[in-house]
This record gives structure tokens, sequence and C-alpha cells, in this order.
């Protein structure tokens, strides 16, 4: 643990957590709308979500409430990857003033996405709250699954972090490839209905695991694949801690990169 | 009783060069070379050099943002604090927000922020209201004038100056230059970087030419 200690502080990641706090403030002034738009916004993302897939395409209750905790769950992942890949470069004039851990800038993009995504979960369970309490009997299951999801998001947040700033071309492309693996996930496909090769590929996708979880809690009232779970959770603290190590090592060579 | 030749930082044989970016064919950039420097207590030392000169990256070196490629620095300084043209603030956040920030980023407690809030406001000087607009529409006076009135309250005993004297108005020279030399009698240390001579001859104990 003394590795952890000299790299992580309290005081550092104090500082995080304001900093999120500070950038959800700064999300709220520039569109010029109040603090409501917190809850506002994720209901009418719901809503078309719900809207489209339960009265459009026919789905049932159950498949339709699928896609709405998919839909956020991979926002939360997205949102988190894409803003964490260029945060120490957007911090290009702090990181020149005053010296700042560079893990402090993911950290706090992944702490801005996860509260957006805490009150997008709590606005999916108000509406499940009216429409389909069954849910509220797995929510010990769905609460090990977002753990485990966060685990990822953080890990993979670090390392495109740590990456960016020596490759630019990861942060240009990095958006691309979260669409890339948003197909890959089998949210609105099954698995059986596929090539084989491609099936190689999309297993080889943490979050076509993560999604899969969602899909049996949610569908098929099945339980968790644990082994699939451990093993991703194992995989994020891997990522974590070797990302951790390199911002470390890299802390004072960032300045001169970005 | 303070020591007046108490050596606050010391470099030696510093060597900076960097690559812009990762493909091999680019060139080095030799910023410092064979760097010798020592600054002392209660010193308030300018920095004369031209555009490139490395002035800045030296300031950098001292505020412990970067490392020196070879060589070796100490900074016994219990807190710097470095002010420069490109403050990090947050453009869409409130003056007032932006105090809270930059404070934290310098170690401070929300408690201690805000008992010396009132003071900060009050040096920075700016016009009425401003302290609760958003950064975006100061003018670079007005962003010189807070970050100099927030790095002056961190308590840092080593204050690094890059530039900021030179965009401010009259009236805030004046201020700044009397906050100098308050600074000095508390104790603490400066170091001023500019590329205008008669500011630095008015203020500094010693000055350097950088070249």
């Amino acid at each position: 643990m003394t590795l952890l200690d000299n790299i992580l502080n309290k005081r550092w990641l104090i500082t995080s957590v304001f900093r999120s706090i500070f950038d959800l403030k700064t999300e709220i002034k520039k569109t010029k709308i109040s603090f409501a738009w917190l809850i506002i916004e994720p209901l009418i993302y719901l809503g078309i979500f719900y809207g489209l897939f339960h009265y459009l395409y026919g789905k049932s209750t159950q498949v339709s409430f699928f896609i709405l905790i998919a839909v956020i769950a991979w926002k939360w992942f997205a949102t988190s990857i894409n803003a964490s890949s260029r945060s120490i470069i957007n911090s290009k004039n702090l990181i020149n003033q005053i010296y700042i851990p560079k893990y402090v800038f993911p950290f706090s993009c992944v702490i801005t996405s996860s509260i957006k995504f805490t009150i997008s979960l709590f606005v999916f369970l108000i509406i499940s709250f009216f429409l389909d309490t069954s849910i509220f009997f797995k929510l010990h299951y769905l609460i090990f699954l977002i753990f485990t999801q966060l685990m990822l998001t953080l890990s993979i947040s670090l390392f495109i972090a740590m990456i960016g700033p020596f490759f630019p071309l990861v942060i240009s492309v990095v958006e691309n490839l979260l669409t890339i693996i948003f197909f890959l996930s089998g949210i609105f496909y099954n698995l059986n209905n596929l090539p084989k090769f491609i099936e190689y590929i999309i297993i080889c996708n943490p979050m076509f695991w993560v999604f899969d979880s969602y899909k049996n809690i949610l569908i098929n009232n099945t339980n968790l694949d644990y082994v699939a779970l451990f093993i991703i959770q194992i995989f994020s603290i891997l990522i974590t801690f070797l990302s951790l190590i390199f911002l470390k090592k890299f802390d004072k060579k960032y300045p001169f990169l970005v | 009783m303070i020591k007046n030749n108490k050596i606050v930082v010391e470099i030696k044989d510093v060597n900076i060069f960097f690559r812009k970016n990762m493909h091999k064919k680019s060139a080095f950039h030799t910023v410092l070379k064979n760097f010798s420097l020592t600054i002392k207590k209660n010193e308030i030392l300018g920095i004369y050099g031209a555009n490139g000169s490395g002035k800045s990256t030296l300031l950098k070196l001292i505020a412990g943002v970067i490392d020196p490629s070879s060589g070796k620095i100490v900074n016994f300084a219990k807190k710097t604090s470095l002010i420069n043209l490109q403050v990090g603030f947050a453009p869409y956040l409130s003056g007032k927000d932006n105090i809270y920030l930059s404070s934290m980023y310098h170690g401070h407690t929300l408690k201690f922020i805000s008992e010396n809030m009132n003071s900060i406001i009050s040096f920075a000087n700016l016009k009425n209201g401003f302290i609760e607009e958003p950064i975006i529409n100061y003018s670079n006076g007005m962003r010189a004038r807070l970050s100099f009135s927030i790095a002056v309250h961190t308590n840092a005993d080593l204050i690094l100056i890059d530039e900021v004297l030179s965009v401010g108005d009259a009236d805030f020279k004046i201020n700044s230059k009397n906050k100098i030399c308050e600074l000095i009698k508390s104790d603490k240390t400066v170091v001023i970087v500019s590329h205008d001579l008669n500011l630095l001859k008015s203020l500094c104990t010693r000055i350097i030419d950088f070249v």
C-alpha cells in the first residue's frame, strides 16, 4: 500500500472532487440554465429512448428498460473516457503554472460523469417506480455491476489520459474508437445471429460483458456472469495501477508536451 | 532572526532540452545549458532577457513544474508560487469561484480561503461587481491583478513573477511595487522576469542578464 500512498494523496483527491463540482458548475453556466437542468436532461434523454423503443418499435417494458439503462451506462463510460483523453492538454495553462499530479485531471472527469450518471440512475429508478417495480428487487445485482463498470471506466480513463499527450492521434480517434466499441457491445442485437469471427472480437470487449449482465438482470432474470465480471475487475485494477505509475513517472514531462 | 545569506534556491549545472513531439526525427530544443544560479533569502532578483531565452522555463523549473534534463536543483522554500500571464483560470467561472479553485491548487483549506476572500478581492481592486462575472469577460490586466492577488495571499515564501507586472496599468504597478516591498520585509523572496529593464532596475536588488 505504500506505493499507492506515494502516488495518491488525500489533498489531491479532495481537489479532484472540487474540480469536478466546479466542472458541473461551468457546464451549467455555459448553457445559462439552472441546476434543474441536471435532472431535466436525463429525463428528456430517457423519455426519448423509452418512447422510441416502447411505443414505436413495440418492445416490452423490460426490453425498453434494458435499453434505458444501457444508454445511460454507455453515456457514463464514453463521456468519462472522452473527457479524460483531453483533460491534461486542456489544463495546459494550469500545469505550466503550478505543480499538480496529473491523475487529478482524469479523476475529476470520471467523478463529473459519475455524478451525472448517478442523477440519471435516480431518474431511471423514479420512472421504473411508476412503470415496473420489479427492478427494485434486483438492486443489489445492479449495484455490483455498476461498481464493476466504475472500475473499468476509471482504469481506461486513466490509461487514455496518460498516453493522450504523448500520442495526440489517440485523442483524435478516441471518439471513433468508442463508437466501434459501442456497436461491438451487443446492446441492440443477439450474439447468436453473428458470424463466428465477429463473435470472437466481441467477447474480447469488456463492455460487452457489462451489457450482457445488464441484460441478464433486466430481461432474462438470470444471475450475473460473475466470472466475466471478476476478470474485468482484475483487468481494471491492473490497468489502473500501471497508469498511475506511469502518470507519476511522466508527471513533470507533460508540461513540455502539451 | 533572518539570516541574509541563507540560500533559498540552488541550481547547479542544469540542462533542459526537450522534443516537442514523439517523432524521433524532431529536433531537440535546448533551453538551458550548464546553468547555475543561487538565490538568497530576502532577495528581489530580476531576470532580464530577450524572448525565447529561457526565462519562463527557468521559473517553471524553480516552481517545480518541470524537472531538469540533467543537473541539480534544490528549492528550500516551504511554498513557491508562480504568477504568469497564461493563468490557469477556468474561463466560464466567476472570479470568486476561480479564487476558490486556485487556492485549492495551492493547498489551502476552504476555511482559509473564506477567511482571506475579502482581502484577495480588495487587493485585486477590480471594477464594481466584476468579481461575480465569468473570467472570460476580464481584460488581461484584470486577470493579472487577480492572479497576483491570489498569489500574494498564498503564504508562499518564494514568489516568482513572470511578465505580469508589465501588463497592468499605472495604478496596479504602484500597488504591486508596494506589495513586493512589503513581502521582502516579511521574510519572503521574489524573482521577477521581464524584458522591461527600467522596471527591474526600479524594483530589484540584483539583476541577471539572461542571454
